[in-house]
């Protein structure tokens, strides 16, 4: 009896300490990043990329843009990135094997022709079918290469392989890029003196129901469906709110696969994307951390909150739930593969604060959530609830959630301003009102459906999404 | 009775609070703090967005106004004095009131932004007639450091030259945009002459400065390009890295013996960046020096060393290149094939003897 009473007393105070530290976390991170995020946009206000645009001595960048059955809007997409603001970049697309009309459609519009050209074999790849270039000097940035279906990290490392520039910006073809992206990505690389600067990750937003022509973003506009809304929400606490204060703590285990610049050198030396996992972007990330960390050569993953890279978000639950499902593999893999990291005073705070951050907030927080449900259900079912105590507990925990989501909206009205129209914040604000009630739940289920699926090894690939392209809504 | 009501009911209230645990008692306080930061952010929330947009209302209104009355100002021939009389005096009334002084001063930026020659001049004369030089120079002297920058981004695009000092006293300025805004000035304001301040200069240029001053160092014209051998010579690593794309862009290929000592500085980064002007030039006097260090050289040394030896390649460097056709580094093996085949009547001849 006793010890039962001890059970329950421990996982009483387990919860709430978890409670208090994880609230703490986002008290800290939340601050942290809007006056980080603020200061970023006052700073960049004096900022001039002129310069950058025609000067002789600008670094070069390969856009990296692997495609599996884009067919619909490749042509597009590859004319959008070919119309970037920047000077000396070249852009890569890589047909990871698609089943449809993309390479026939390419080869067509762009007047492609088979060319020999000289690939480094460092990083190993599925076999290149063939490499083409456009007769019309028009294109001549454009390169694109035909290769065996392997995934969407194996297309990157083909690009990898194949590149010769300085940088490399490693995207999702139907990403829509700002015009003025590739220089704002590349200045973190250029104005730090005292640490190599090894990647940049960028914020992503959500394109659903904006105004898209000719690949250009023309007006943002709020979603109509709430699905699409929620995530608006969601991405502008993870991106303003959380990687912001990440970044600042040079802390950042992650750059989303959407749009990043990296160090070719750095990346291929620390091995490339690892075709394994589902989670590619954490993985190489984590892996390029290591690997200066092992060389003890300082660095830094910065990242900036630009609104420069625009996606399409899953706007049904099928996609979205395949999606978070495939977010949570990623993790769960990428913090096994390096579990040596955890609590390893060598990886300085890599290893002491990203890391064991990482395992407990984002790996285990699903788990423990529902846990604290079952527990919530196990004491109500022995009719051992206080409920004076429960519902306090709730309320501070709803509260905070929407505290958090106003945060995270604030900054956005003080710094970049994209949902301008009457009424726009406080459609924000009614989706932070409801969302803990309905959105996390569902993201909670996907995130245990991906538990699920890692552990009883059911797998799904990176072209599983259907998407219906941005602009065409 | 009513106060006695509300007495009663509060009395109850704390008697129900005190009850609690001082756990309930403190997620209670926390509960109420959460409210009222809720209630402020969407207060701040609904100021925020309102006064944006009554704002942007009463700027678009003056920036209409203004520009209307700024473009007439400078398209006013020279037999129109009176006109242009009237228009000042408008305008120097205007400009007491903030606002109205903010969106001119903004359009007379934005207007000698957009044009040149003598309209341009037309508007730095006026600039200056309208006192508003005065309040750029209040605002170098301001304590905050965005303040100082939008001084000095206006006194440097009205070209007032008397803040030589003001300016030189920012390039080691803690805030890092700022001096280099500061940098900046000095090369847009005084030309070659302001490239002194890198005599003084206790921070590293980065390389995304270099690019800045740089773009603005290649259109200065009509003037002696300054002896750069000293700043060679700098402490600063940095500096000597952005003399050297300077050697580079203005072709300072006398330079060249004191290139060829710079192959062994200290500094990879200087090293490397001498390498590719060596290469640039065509200096064959650098290679034998360049064959020297390539063994004892980092893998990213290499590869400029043998991209600064292809570029100097002849028919007696084929045995260097033949030595690397199989080296294990990509691109320098890479280098090696490309070389040998731009040599390919030599090669042909080697084999031959072969």
């Amino acid at each position: 009896m006793i010890s039962t009473i001890y059970a329950f007393l421990f996982l009483y105070y387990f919860f709430l300490i978890f409670s208090a530290i994880i609230i703490s976390s986002y008290i800290v991170l939340g601050i942290l990043s809007t006056f980080e995020t603020i200061s970023y946009f006052r700073k960049n206000s004096f900022v001039s990329y002129k310069s950058i645009l025609s000067s002789p001595f600008s670094p070069s960048i390969s856009i990296l843009a692997p495609c599996y059955n884009e067919g619909k809007n490749i042509v597009d997409n590859v004319r959008s990135l070919m119309s970037l603001h920047y000077v000396n970049y070249q852009v890569i697309i890589i047909n990871d094997g698609s089943k449809d009309d993309s390479l026939e459609k390419l080869i067509e519009v762009y007047n492609l022709e088979t060319v020999k050209y000289p690939i480094n074999p460092k990083i190993e790849t599925q076999q290149i079918r063939g490499i083409y270039k456009s007769k019309n000097p028009v294109f001549e940035k454009l390169i694109v290469i035909d290769k065996e279906n392997g995934g969407k990290a194996d297309a990157l490392n083909v690009g990898l392989n194949i590149s010769n520039s300085e940088y490399v910006a490693c995207i999702d073809v139907d990403c829509m890029l700002i015009e003025d992206s590739l220089q704002k990505m590349v200045k973190p690389f250029l104005e730090r003196t005292d640490k190599k600067v090894i990647a940049t990750g960028g914020v992503i937003r959500i394109a659903n129901n904006c105004r898209i022509e000719n690949g250009k973003l023309m007006e943002v506009k709020m979603p109509k469906k709430l699905i699409e809304r929620y995530q608006i929400l969601e991405y502008l606490r993870s991106f303003l709110l959380g990687r912001m204060a990440w970044s600042r703590l040079n802390g950042l285990l992650i750059i989303s696969g959407a749009f990043g610049l990296f160090d070719r050198r750095i990346i291929i030396d620390a091995g490339g994307y690892d075709t394994t996992t589902v989670g590619e972007d954490m993985e190489v990330i984590v892996r390029m951390r290591k690997f200066m960390e092992d060389n003890k050569r300082k660095y830094k993953v910065a990242y900036i909150p630009d609104p420069l890279c625009w996606t399409e978000a899953p706007d049904n639950l099928k996609t979205l739930q395949l999606q978070r499902n495939r977010w949570t593999r990623g993790t769960i893999e990428t913090l096994k593969k390096h579990r040596k990291l955890f609590m390893n005073p060598k990886y300085g705070a890599l290893g002491m604060i990203s890391y064991p951050y990482w395992l407990v907030y984002e790996r285990l927080a699903p788990i423990i959530e529902v846990l604290g449900l079952l527990y919530l259900a196990f004491l109500y079912y022995i009719d051992a609830i206080n409920w004076i105590i429960a519902l306090s507990f709730i309320l501070v925990a709803y509260l905070f959630s929407i505290l958090f989501s106003m945060t995270a909206i604030l900054s956005e009205e003080l710094t970049y301003r994209q949902y301008t129209k009457k009424g726009d914040a406080f459609k924000l604000l009614g989706v932070a009102l409801i969302e803990p009630f309905t959105f996390h739940l569902f993201t909670l289920y996907a995130a245990l459906r991906g538990n699920l699926d890692y552990y009883t090894k059911k797998k799904g690939k990176w072209g599983d999404m259907v998407r219906k392209g941005i602009g065409s809504s | 009775m009513m106060q006695a009501f509300v007495e009663n009911s509060s009395l109850t209230f704390w008697n129900y609070f005190h009850s609690f645990s001082l756990l309930i008692k403190v997620i209670w306080i926390i509960i109420l703090i959460e409210i009222i930061l809720i209630i402020c952010s969407v207060i701040y929330l609904n100021l925020i967005r309102k006064r944006f947009q009554q704002k942007n209302q009463k700027e678009k209104l003056l920036i209409e106004k203004y520009q209307e009355i700024l473009i007439n100002y400078i398209y006013l021939t020279a037999d129109e004095n009176e006109e242009k009389i009237k228009i000042k005096k408008q305008l120097v009334k205007a400009i007491k009131n903030n606002l109205d002084r903010k969106v001119i001063q903004e359009l007379i930026l934005k207007l000698h932004y957009e044009l040149s020659g003598e309209l341009a001049t037309f508007l730095e004369d006026l600039y200056h007639d309208l006192g508003l030089v005065k309040y750029s120079l209040k605002k170098l002297n301001s304590s905050l450091w965005y303040i100082k920058i939008k001084g000095i981004r206006e006194v440097t695009q009205m070209k007032v030259k008397n803040v030589y000092t003001e300016t030189l006293k920012l390039i080691n300025h803690e805030n890092k945009l700022l001096r280099s805004e500061a940098q900046l000035t000095m090369v847009k304001l005084y030309q070659f002459e302001g490239l002194k301040f890198l005599d003084h200069l206790e921070f590293p240029i980065s390389e995304w400065q270099q690019i800045q001053l740089i773009e603005e160092i290649q259109y200065i014209r009509n003037q002696e390009i300054p002896d750069l051998t000293n700043w060679i010579h700098s402490k600063n690593d940095t500096v000597i890295c952005f003399i050297l794309k300077l050697v580079h862009l203005f072709n300072q290929i006398q330079l060249k013996d004191e290139l060829i000592k710079l192959v062994m500085h200290p500094s990879e980064k200087v090293r490397r960046t001498t390498i590719s002007v060596l290469g640039y030039f065509r200096i064959l006097e650098a290679k034998t020096i360049l064959k020297q260090i390539f063994k004892n050289s980092t893998p990213e040394t290499q590869h400029y060393i043998m991209n600064a030896l292809s570029d100097l390649a002849d028919k007696k460097d084929v045995p260097f290149f033949e030595k690397h056709i199989n080296h294990p580094d990509f691109e320098i093996n890479q280098i090696a094939i490309k070389t040998l085949k731009d040599l390919k009547p030599f090669l042909l001849t080697v084999n031959l003897n072969k």
